[in-house]
């Protein structure tokens, strides 16, 4: 038994098992797998084993078993000396840091310390040559670069037994070849190596012993070239079947049986060198023993010459076994440095020629590149310049006939275009044509309907305000009285009502409708004044009939009526008629009928009330009704029997006449307030103020009618006119004059500055101051002309019936200015009248407006506004002191 | 005998372990500094400006839990993989298989100190008293450091065999942590759960390090007691079973 101190390692009868899960897909299999069965052998200090197997054999457990990672589940191992193995290249590396921090980091596993490593430090990186790749995180290392750093560290540890995994397959031929060199310089200094590999070059190299490991066991130990040749041949037989690995076989085989060859050589000369040298000790040593032999035999006596030739012999032997056993000696350490020598050299020229090698393919790679490069620019300029050449042409011809071709489409396009838009603008001017054909047609009905839709509206509105105020008006005049109310109208003799609750109304027939009364019409009272109401009314069903009721007392107290009616659609009325219901025994004494005009009724006191007209025939008669205590008696003034109005919407005088009392002298006038009244004049120019009016004249043609200048409010659904107040005089020069009125009915005292300013210019300055605030639509100055001022001529600011203001049954309105700016002026001419030129100066919100007034007094004259308007709602006047009317009217001499 | 043969290699696997956590960082190890009082600022802002926190201090009762805790289930994360995580290093090298999870569990717990180091100034502040208590919390830390190794060894060994384990951990780390008093006062718990609090083996530890850093003596007393029996029973148990499962390691892995 060898002494332990010669062995390295010692395996006795290992044993390895593994534990597998088979997973299929269905089960999982718990399965014994033995990876060493019974191994045994032992590695001498020195000694380089290769191991070698097919895969699968267990080389990998038993290194690790040798490694001492793995305990063997039986057997015996013992290891002398410290064992480094490169199994796992780079284990313990970390990819994050950088190869230097990981040498360092790692050097401890290596039993290393941290000294040492430092010391070691630029060997290993001289070993693995990866250049500044040292400080750069090992992620980012090259599969070979990691393999270098992580051999050249293994490498650098300097243990006694090294386990080599087949690990220097990796990296380049240069680095192979290093390895192998570091490796060898191991084994020289007499350490022991454990190699695991197939690569049986690299092998050869290192290892003199083999041990064949195939499926756990040992097969075979002992020399290399036999291991690899008993491992080679199971292969053989295959030969066939993996063609490349055959061939690879045969070419190692060749490369093996060459050095074999070379090897036997050496060994025969060797042997043949020491057969010769031992056949000749051999010789001499029989024929000696033979001469001794035979000297004994022959000649005993001479023992001197016997044991002196023994003597002789026995030193030659020994001599000649020294020198025989030097020369084995010598020819042994000859033959290792030869061999040595031999593998040195072979190297050497290796690696030369490598090098001649990577030189020769370097520069051939170059040239060839360069006359590639030079090949290839050539001929891409030669390409180049054809296909620019060819471009251009193309191009040329290309661009040539693409710009005749566009030129030519150009021009019929063009003609083309033009036809169609001379025809789209025809069509264009036709259709326009049509559109404004159409929009006046549009913008008539629009306009038609959004008329009829305000003046529904406003009739509407009127109505309900109407029916909010209970508007009572009275009139009266030697104790008769008319009281006006919304619906009817009822004549009093003092407290004596002389008509039942109808009163007097209106009556017509509409087709079969019979008596379609005045109080089912919707009533508004236009206008109020001390001596007169205007009332209007408006049927909207059967027919649409308007109807204006004017009451006014006369001076000598006769009250008088008329009633124009108009039919706003155009159709007929039949059986128009007035009329007035009297009560009781009053009526009884009346004469029934009169000639013509005139109706009387007696009354109890023995006077009596005339009902007149000033039309003929037109009283037709009166007949009792009701009942005894009360009879009623009509009083009828019968209209046309025949449709009075066919087509047109003119207004229609329809009745004229009067109430008057008889018996003046017992009931003594009403007592009127003292008349205010005041005229003057500059030249021709004079003016007559009297009672809230004005009249201008000049060279005594009166140039006003009606109210002429005056000035009106419109509130709470009632104009009140500046007729109806308490005027007095503050001061009247010549040619001047300062009147002040107050409003019986609303808060107002205005108060007006006329001055005649020449003989031709008349300069008004009107204000008004509310007392207490109050809600009004409108107030206007208002100058009423005589009609024979037919023309007229203004700025550029009017515009023709504004709608917003036009009521046009009895508010006709010509023309009107959206502003009183100081600048418009209007301007009015007639025949035999001078010219007349109304200014007003700049008035904020108000307006100028020029209408007809044919439905005050019965004139058709033309009435001048300077009005303001609240179009929409009331304007909430608060107390204060306002401005009406500020201008001058001009009375120029000229006629036309 | 493991620690001096080995010293050098076990430093050097922590040191890995520390500069790979904090690879490729610009601040590096400074984020071991700048974590805990990110979260002592995070949980102050959390607790007084959304929870409304009746006491001002809240938030460091919260981190004197909490960096324990981050200890704990940070160590037990990351040993419980740490035997298949560093195969390629056992199948190269004889080492003694429990350095691994030693070197984890000795990285977290230089974090720790690193955090410990970073805070201590704020308990200072709320309570200068603190100092007094240090040693309490160097015998809490010790103990600490001892339990969560045990746990660490048990876990990584039981882990390369049954890797199911790794699976559940986060959540059952989750569990756990909800039913360690880390977020709420031993005091808040009901009388009908104590009994669970009172069975859960963090508890005792987190308790201790209230006591050093906040000088809160609620719970009992005996912590100390229970903490150092509870952690060598649990290192006891770690180092039985991992050296009953090493052996079979490298085949696993």
């Amino acid at each position: 038994m060898t002494t332990p101190h010669n062995m390295a390692m010692e395996l006795k009868n290992v044993f390895e098992t593994y534990d597998l899960e088979i997973k299929t897909e269905s089960q999982v299999i718990r399965e014994r797998f033995e990876a060493l069965k019974d191994v045994s052998f032992s590695i001498k200090k020195g000694e380089a084993v290769a191991i070698v197997g097919p895969n699968g054999a267990g080389k990998s457990t038993l290194l690790r078993i040798m490694a001492g990672l793995l305990r063997p589940e039986k057997g015996d191992i013992r290891i002398h000396g410290r064992v480094s193995s490169l199994l796992d290249l780079g284990a313990g590396f970390h990819p994050e840091l950088t190869g230097r921090d990981n040498l360092l980091l790692n050097a401890s596993l290596y039993n290393f310390s941290r000294e040492e490593m430092h010391g070691k430090l630029e060997q290993v990186l001289l070993f693995a040559d990866i250049g500044k790749f040292i400080d750069v995180p090992v992620r980012c290392y090259s599969q070979g670069m990691y393999v270098r750093l992580a051999f050249s560290l293994a490498i650098h540890v300097d243990p006694d037994i090294l386990l080599i995994d087949d690990c220097l397959a990796v990296g380049d031929d240069n680095f192979r070849l290093k390895s192998i060199d570091k490796v060898l310089e191991f084994k020289s200094r007499n350490k022991t190596i454990v190699f695991v590999t197939h690569d049986f070059g690299s092998a050869r190299q290192v290892c003199g012993r083999g041990i064949y490991l195939r499926e756990g066991r040992i097969l075979k130990d002992g020399d290399l070239d036999e291991v690899v040749g008993c491992y080679v041949s199971p292969l053989q037989v295959d030969r066939k079947r993996y063609k490349y690995l055959g061939a690879k076989i045969v070419e190692e085989e060749d490369r093996g049986r060459a050095d074999e060859a070379d090897r036997q050589r050496k060994e025969e000369d060797r042997r043949s060198l020491e057969q010769a040298a031992w056949r000749d000790a051999q010789e001499v040593e029989n024929r000696s023993r033979q001469e001794a032999w035979r000297r004994d035999q022959a000649e005993h006596q001479r023992l001197e010459q016997v044991a002196w030739r023994e003597a002789q012999a026995e030193q030659c032997r020994s001599e000649q076994e020294v020198f025989l056993c030097e020369q084995a000696e010598r020819n042994r350490l000859e033959q290792a440095a030869w061999r040595e020598a031999k593998i040195e050299q072979s190297r050497s020229e290796q690696e030369a020629f490598l090098r001649e090698q990577v030189e020769r393919n370097h520069l051939e790679q170059a040239a060839w590149r360069e006359a590639q490069v030079e090949q290839i620019r050539l001929e891409q300029a030669a390409w180049c310049d054809e296909q620019t050449e060819r471009h251009r042409l193309e191009q040329a011809g290309w661009r040539e006939a693409q710009a005749e071709q566009i030129r030519l489409e150009q021009d019929a396009w063009r003609r083309q275009e033009q036809e169609r838009c001379r025809l789209d603008q025809e069509l264009r001017i036709e259709h326009e044509e049509l559109g404004r054909i159409r929009q006046a047609e549009q913008d008539a009905m629009c306009r038609q309907e959004e008329e009829e839709r305000r003046k529904l509206e406003e009739a509407r509105r009127s109505e309900q305000r109407a029916k909010r105020k209970a508007c009572v008006e009275l009139l009266g005049a030697h104790g008769l009285r008319v009281v006006v109310a919304p619906g009817k109208v009822r004549l009093f003799r003092h407290e004596k009502a002389l008509t039942d609750d109808d009163g007097v109304r209106t009556l017509f027939d509409k087709n079969d409708f019979m008596d379609i009364a005045s109080s089912t019409a919707s009533w508004w009272v236009i206008k109020t004044s001390e001596t007169s109401v205007v009332c209007f009314l408006r049927w909207n069903n059967p027919a649409r009939v308007s109807q204006i009721w004017h009451w006014k007392v006369m001076p000598d107290g006769i009250i008088d009526l008329r009633i124009d009616t108009k039919s706003l659609d155009g159709q007929s009325m039949e059986n128009l008629r007035v009329e007035c219901r009297l009560r009781g025994k009053r009526a009884k004494d009346a004469a029934p009928l009169s000639a013509g005009k005139i109706k009387r009724m007696l009354l109890d006191d023995d006077s009596d009330v005339v009902f007149s007209t000033s039309q003929d025939d037109q009283v037709t008669g009166s007949y009792p009704h009701g009942e005894d205590q009360e009879t009623l008696y009509f009083l009828t003034v019968c209209g046309e029997q025949m449709p009075l109005l066919q087509g047109g919407c003119g207004r229609h005088p329809f009745f004229r006449g009067g109430f008057e009392v008889s018996g003046k002298e017992n009931f003594p006038a009403v007592a009127r307030d003292a008349q205010v009244a005041h005229e003057f004049s500059q030249g021709k120019l004079k003016v007559s103020f009297r009672e809230g009016c004005a009249a201008l004249s000049r060279q005594e043609i009166i140039l006003t009618c009606g109210l002429g200048l005056y000035t009106s409010l419109y509130a709470r659904g009632v104009w009140y006119d500046s007729t109806q107040a308490r005027w007095s005089i503050v001061s009247s020069d010549a040619g001047r004059l300062v009147v002040k009125g107050r409003w019986p009915w609303v808060p107002v005292v205005q108060t007006w500055d006329i001055s005649l300013v020449s003989d031709q210019e008349i300069r008004l300055g009107m204000r008004m101051r509310v007392l207490k605030g109050f809600s009004m639509k409108a107030c206007e100055m208002a100058l009423m002309l005589d009609p024979v001022y037919r023309d007229w001529s203004t700025g550029d600011d009017f515009h023709a019936f504004p709608l917003d203001v036009t009521r046009d049954d009895f508010l006709r309105i010509c023309l009107s200015s959206r502003a009183a700016d100081g600048k418009n002026t209007l301007i009015l001419r007639g025949d035999n009248v001078p010219l007349l030129a109304l200014t007003p100066a700049a008035m904020p919100g108000r307006r100028i407006v020029l209408e007809n007034a044919a439905h005050v007094g019965g004139a058709h004259a033309r009435l001048l506004h300077c009005l303001r308007v609240q179009d929409q709602q009331d304007l909430f006047i608060r107390a204060g002191e306002y401005d009406l009317f500020k201008g001058h009217i001009n009375i120029s001499g000229g006629q036309a | 005998m493991l620690l001096s043969t080995y010293r050098e290699v076990l430093w050097n696997l922590v040191t890995k372990n520390l500069k790979a956590k904090y690879a490729g960082s610009v601040l590096g190890m400074l984020w071991a500094f700048i974590n805990p009082l990110l979260l002592a600022l995070i949980i102050s802002f959390v607790f007084t400006n959304i929870f409304k926190a009746s006491s001002g201090n809240f938030y460091l009762f919260i981190l004197s839990g909490m960096l324990p805790w981050t200890f704990l289930s940070g160590s037990l994360q990351e040993s419980a993989m740490s035997i298949p995580a560093n195969a390629a290093l056992l199948r190269q090298f004889p080492l003694p298989r429990e350095i691994i999870p030693l070197s984890v569990v000795l990285a977290n717990f230089i974090l720790l100190l690193f955090g410990f180091f970073a805070v201590i100034p704020l308990f200072l502040m709320a309570d200068p008293g603190m100092i007094f208590m240090l040693p309490l919390l160097i015998a809490a830390l010790v103990l600490l450091f001892v339990f969560t190794l045990g746990l660490s060894l048990l876990l990584s060994a039981v882990c390369v065999n049954s890797r199911d384990i790794t699976h559940i951990l986060n959540t059952f780390l989750m569990f756990w942590l909800w039913l360690t008093p880390v977020f709420y006062s031993i005091d808040m718990v009901p009388a009908g759960y104590r009994v669970m609090v009172d069975a859960n083996p963090a508890h005792p530890f987190i308790i201790l390090f209230r006591h050093a850093l906040l000088r809160d003596t609620s719970g009992s007393s005996h912590e100390l007691i229970t903490g150092l029996m509870l952690s060598l029973l649990v290192l006891a148990a770690g180092t039985l079973v991992f050296s009953r499962k090493e052996k079979g390691f490298l085949k696993r892995i």
